[in-house]
């Protein structure tokens, strides 16, 4: 039985996969990390010499070289998200969701195999695509870190889109305007005073002041943080998927 | 099969489902009926372990509905009212995937397609299917795993009359095989034609349980109609507990002028209507 469990998931996952597959904008959207990094990698390097040139001066762009590979980090998840949130409003749309909820692999499964799988592949995919683009020297564990952070930045963006839309174009709408929460990740680069603060409910904001200034309280802070939205989420989440 | 006692459940604080209880046995075919908002899918998802924050006892197979584990559904096909399919991929590559959910062996999907008229259709993607055949789709998709307790939500509801009376026939023809059958529906002439017993639930209550026969022939065959030829075709009624005093009846009994003779009960319809005082159809 347990074989089957996982079985269960495995299928139902590669469902999801098949359904990115056979929708361009879905399978485009998971595209955009690595041409995002393609433009990191060579356009921003390529930038910089023109402007160091241009300006007469030794470094133009490096100082903010951590911000390009912040937002690297997060947009591989926040992509994933996207095409979660649009595999569940459409499978909501067509009553699947419900109907999953009297199959053996139960809501429960179905919630794994459509946020926690891909949570898990974001997260593998966010780690490769950082170890090839990124802009600056980050240690394997604080790039592992930082992908496991927005992999979970991810996966409240999926329920925050999903719990507060009624249908894809909603939904699409939704999962602009929670690119808002990215403001977090400037905040504390830009904004030495204590307003920045103010920013201190987006797990996005502990994220950016972790990766600066590598403190395990920030990193502990991002968890709390996000573990607050999920709860906050999660009962209107349910309620949604029957 | 199944048993509820006093079950209670609401969404709000209003009252909506209350103590309703009844039984279900193995390889009935049980009929919730009832108008639009009565309480009848509210109750088919209690049954089902969608709904688990009800108060009462709601026990299917041996297990409280709120206590249901996923292995559970292996012997559970639920056929919702709004079919639950994949669009974009074909009929069959719908069934292989539900089909692929469960552990039990599954029953041969060209067969299946065969069963419902869509033979010919399993490999055109559902979304070039006319509604009728998603419902068709959607109900041997509840069949597939062989599950030993069907719940149906109106099954027939927008097919056309040759395939009501062919998804009517699948339902008897699984009912001979010993499945138990919870049919949710509004439709008075299905529900007598299959139930065994119906539930009459109106306002989240239940006012009638029984038999259709038993329901309905309390409250007697209320009269016969006769036609006869006396220069051109004439009709005659009678009560039926009045047909000895119908001398006219007799007299064309005696003289073989009958040219037609049938009793009118009331239907399901009828009762329903004096039971709950409201109308289904």
């Amino acid at each position: 039985m347990t074989h089957w469990k996982y079985k269960r998931l495995w299928i139902s996952f590669m469902q999801y996969i098949n359904q990115i597959a056979r929708d361009a904008m879905l399978f485009l959207s998971c595209l955009a990390p690595v041409l995002y990094g393609l433009f990191i990698k060579f356009g921003i390097p390529a930038a910089e010499k023109f402007l160091t040139g241009y300006y007469s001066r030794k470094e133009v762009l490096v100082p903010y070289f951590i911000i390009f590979d912040l937002f690297l980090v997060v947009l591989t998840p926040m992509m994933f998200s996207f095409a979660s949130s649009m595999v569940i409003l459409g499978e909501i749309d067509d009553g699947i969701t419900k109907y999953m909820s009297v199959t053996p692999i139960g809501r429960g499964g179905y919630l794994i195999s459509r946020l926690v799988f891909p949570l898990i592949f974001s997260l593998l995919v966010s780690i490769i695509v950082m170890n090839v683009f990124s802009l600056t020297i980050i240690s394997l564990e604080m790039i592992t870190v930082l992908s496991f952070l927005s992999s979970v930045l991810g996966f409240i963006t999926s329920m925050m889109v999903v719990s507060l839309s009624a249908n894809k174009v909603e939904g699409m709408a939704i999962t602009k305007m929670s690119g808002i929460s990215m403001i977090g990740i400037l905040l504390p680069f830009f904004v030495s005073a204590r307003i920045q603060y103010l920013a201190m409910i987006l797990p996005s904001f502990w994220m950016a002041k972790y990766a600066m200034e590598g403190k395990i309280t920030y990193l502990i802070l991002c968890i709390m943080v996000s573990v607050g939205w999920i709860l906050l989420l999660l009962r209107k989440f349910m309620k949604k998927i029957i | 099969m199944i048993q509820v006692v006093d079950l209670s459940f609401s969404y709000t604080k209003n009252k909506f489902l209350e103590n309703i209880s009844f039984e279900v046995s193995e390889g009935e075919i049980f009929g919730f009926l009832g108008p639009s908002g009565a309480g009848k899918s509210t109750l088919q998802k209690i049954l089902t372990g969608l709904i688990k924050t009800y108060k009462g006892r709601s026990v299917v197979n041996g297990i409280e509905s709120k206590d249901f584990r996923n292995d559970f559904y292996e012997n559970i096909g639920v056929d919702f009212e709004f079919p639950s399919l994949y669009e974009k991929l074909t009929g069959r590559e719908n069934l292989e995937f539900f089909g692929s959910l469960y552990s039990k062996k599954l029953r041969n999907i060209d067969e299946m397609l065969e069963m419902v008229g869509l033979k010919n259709d399993g490999d055109k993607k559902v979304s070039e299917y006319s509604k009728g055949m998603k419902s068709r789709l959607n109900f041997i998709k509840a069949l597939l795993h062989n599950p030993g307790i069907l719940f149906l939500d109106e099954p027939t509801s927008g097919l056309d009359p040759n395939s009501s009376r062919d998804m009517k026939n699948i339902i008897l023809q699984e009912k001979k095989t010993g499945k138990t059958i919870i049919l949710t529906t509004h439709n008075m002439a299905d529900a007598a034609e299959l139930c065994d017993r119906v539930a009459f639930i109106v306002d989240g209550n239940i006012k009638a349980l029984d038999s259709p026969h038993n329901l309905i022939m309390p409250k007697g065959a209320s009269k016969i109609s006769y036609t006869y030829l006396d220069g051109t075709e004439k009709t005659g009624e009678c009560l039926l507990s009045h047909t000895s005093g119908d001398k006219k009846l007799q007299e064309l009994i005696t003289s073989n002028r009958v040219l037609s003779i049938h009793s009118s009960e009331p239907t399901l319809n009828d009762i329903f209507m004096e039971v709950t005082g409201r109308v289904l159809q």
